[in-house]
């Protein structure tokens, strides 16, 4: 068996470029799977990822474990979980600092929990738990959120740091997801990523978003000051090109962490493969550059079976 | 516990009815009051309680959406003869129940499974449409079923073993032809006609149907079963109410030679395992 470092820039695999990548396996550092997607499936895109397998190193990313839900974590997800997981042979497993899950019913969707000291330590037990039921290091996502779910006993950066502590994991730090709560909430995302532990960061995601009113929920145009956003709402879409103060805040980031990898998200407005890659070459530039001038450079600590 | 009762509002907000929601946005803080929050917790809502529609958008939108493509076909004639229907009993799915399973892809199953007794209670509504969202979703969930496992030692055919067939496969029955209905006439009615279609999956992971007779169906479901080949056959015509005769071993011969091309038959079960 052979090891393989991940590190570099990825991409993450849609169904809407599946078949055209698979067919042309253009050069990528890794590729991101949400485990959702595949787990007790077999058919043409279980085959597929054995294809991916082959041609990249696979890393993995959650959505509907609900670390923050009030419900029990669900012991048969996280058996098939871990199953999939030894497949895939992904050195980490991600999912968001967030619930999915309320009274049984899966919400499909990231909502938001409290900033609470008691929720601290409630929420990094679950980690510890999940981390335990399937047998790999976890990193917990920082999500967007739109309201705050009740008292702010600390800061968001606080309580991710509170919680990483406890649970003793990783870091998914997305930098669009601080950037779009620090311009929707107004605050300084510099001290927000001084205060995350930047040093528990494993991974790294970047993607796009757009500007909605707030309260008719329309799409609409990028305001040009800050004048202009009164009344309206970022949203992560994940529907367009990452913008250019969040490649900025990447750069900035990727100084201070050294190489870790970065991922780029697109999950809707979806552009042609090459319009992907040619962004993902744009993020390597910028990757080796800010990497490159890292005040603590480190490898990546994480290996992958091959 | 202040962050289980938080977690049922939002949840509320998100998969409530209408009618909820639109009292939700109208008088926040009676409804935050309702779910029993905290007074610092509502405090802190109430300023963008408005933004609870925004998560209900969201939510609703990546549930119904994997609803309405897995059964596009079904809410496009739903929408032909009753329109409003069909999104009227996703609402109510998610108010009632809501989806349990972590997989997206296995929402539209979970919604079929309680919107079939009430569309079949339905006198005005006609009885072929849940026959056909049946149909059209098991076109994705054989599709999508899980691998098969190593196929065992194989022997040949013969009429004292059961035989072995392909996963997944599965037979569907029908009191209306539903497959013959043309995907672009919303408004066409189908045969009233029993039916029962063989749906496997082929070699190229396309799901693929086949129209089997009455007979040919009873035949195949008692091997699917594990009926040895002779003692299906018997069956069968029994249940069928036809004689085995010579047309019904030349046709069930036709039938497992087909099977078998078409990677459906994969050989018997040896005699020490039958």
């Amino acid at each position: 068996m052979t090891t393989k470092r991940v590190n570099g820039v990825g991409l993450g695999l849609r169904w809407d470029f599946i078949d055209e990548i698979l067919a042309t396996k253009p050069r990528l550092d890794f590729v991101e799977i949400s485990p959702e997607n595949y787990m007790g499936r077999g058919g043409y895109y279980d085959e597929a990822l054995d294809r991916a397998m082959d041609a990249w190193p696979v890393v993995t990313h959650g959505l509907t474990m609900s670390l923050g839900g009030t419900d029990p974590l669900r012991p048969d997800y996280l058996k098939g979980l871990r199953a999939f997981l030894d497949r895939t042979k992904s050195p980490w497993h991600s999912d968001h600092l967030c619930f999915s899950t309320f009274g049984g019913a899966v919400l499909h969707d990231l909502l938001p929990i409290a900033f609470k000291e008691s929720e601290v330590a409630r929420v990094a037990d679950r980690i510890k738990r999940a981390q335990d039921a399937i047998g790999r290091p976890m990193a917990v996502e920082n999500i967007s959120f739109y309201l705050h779910p009740g008292k702010r006993e600390m800061r968001e950066p606080e309580f991710i740091a509170r919680v990483c502590e406890a649970a003793d994991c990783g870091l998914m730090l997305d930098v669009n997801n601080a950037w779009v709560n620090a311009t929707n909430f107004g605050f300084d995302v510099d001290e927000w990523m001084r205060t995350v532990p930047l040093e528990r960061v494993v991974q790294i995601h970047v993607a796009g978003h757009d500007w909605f009113t707030d309260g008719a929920w329309e799409l609409t145009e990028t305001p040009k000051s800050a004048g202009e956003r009164e009344g309206k709402l970022i949203v992560d879409t994940h529907g367009a090109d990452v913008c250019d103060e969040v490649l900025a805040l990447l750069e900035r980031v990727l100084a201070e962490t050294g190489p870790v990898p970065v991922l780029l998200e697109r999950d809707q407005s979806i552009p042609p493969l090459d319009v992907l890659l040619a962004e993902v070459r744009k993020l390597e530039a910028l990757w080796k550059r800010a990497t490159a001038q890292a005040k603590g450079p480190r490898e990546s600590v994480v290996e992958v079976a091959r | 516990m202040s962050a289980e009762r938080v977690q049922s509002l939002l949840a509320a907000a998100c998969f409530g009815t209408p009618e909820e929601a639109r009292a939700l946005v109208e008088d926040p803080a009676r409804g935050l009051a309702r779910h029993g929050l905290d007074a610092e917790d509502a405090e802190a809502i109430l300023p963008n309680a408005k933004r609870l529609g925004l998560y209900r958008r969201l939510v609703r939108w990546n549930v119904t959406h994997v609803v309405a493509a897995m059964l596009e076909r079904t809410r496009m004639r739903f929408e032909a003869l009753r329109p409003g229907l069909f999104d009227a009993t996703v609402d109510a799915f998610l108010a009632e129940v809501g989806p349990r399973t972590p997989h997206l892809r296995d929402v539209p199953a979970e919604m079929l499974a309680f919107a079939a007794p009430r569309w079949r209670a339905d006198a005005e509504l006609p009885s072929f449409l849940v026959e056909h969202a049946e149909l059209e979703l098991v076109e994705f969930t054989i599709g999508v079923a899980p691998r098969p496992g190593p196929v065992e030692a194989l022997a040949d055919v013969a009429p004292d073993r059961p035989l072995v067939f392909a996963e997944p496969r599965a037979i569907v029955r029908a009191s209306h032809a539903v497959h013959e209905l043309p995907p672009s006439d919303p408004q066409a009615l189908p045969p009233a006609r029993e039916t029962a279609l063989l749906v496997y999956r082929d070699e190229e992971h396309r799901t693929r149907f086949l129209d089997l007779s009455p007979v040919a169906a009873a035949i195949l479901e008692r091997l699917l079963a594990g009926s040895p080949l002779a003692a299906a056959m018997v069956e069968a015509c029994e249940a069928s109410r036809v004689p085995l005769d010579d047309a019904v071993l030349a046709g069930a011969a036709r039938l497992l030679a087909d099977l078998a091309e078409r990677g459906v038959l994969l050989g018997a079960r040896p005699v020490d395992d039958a």
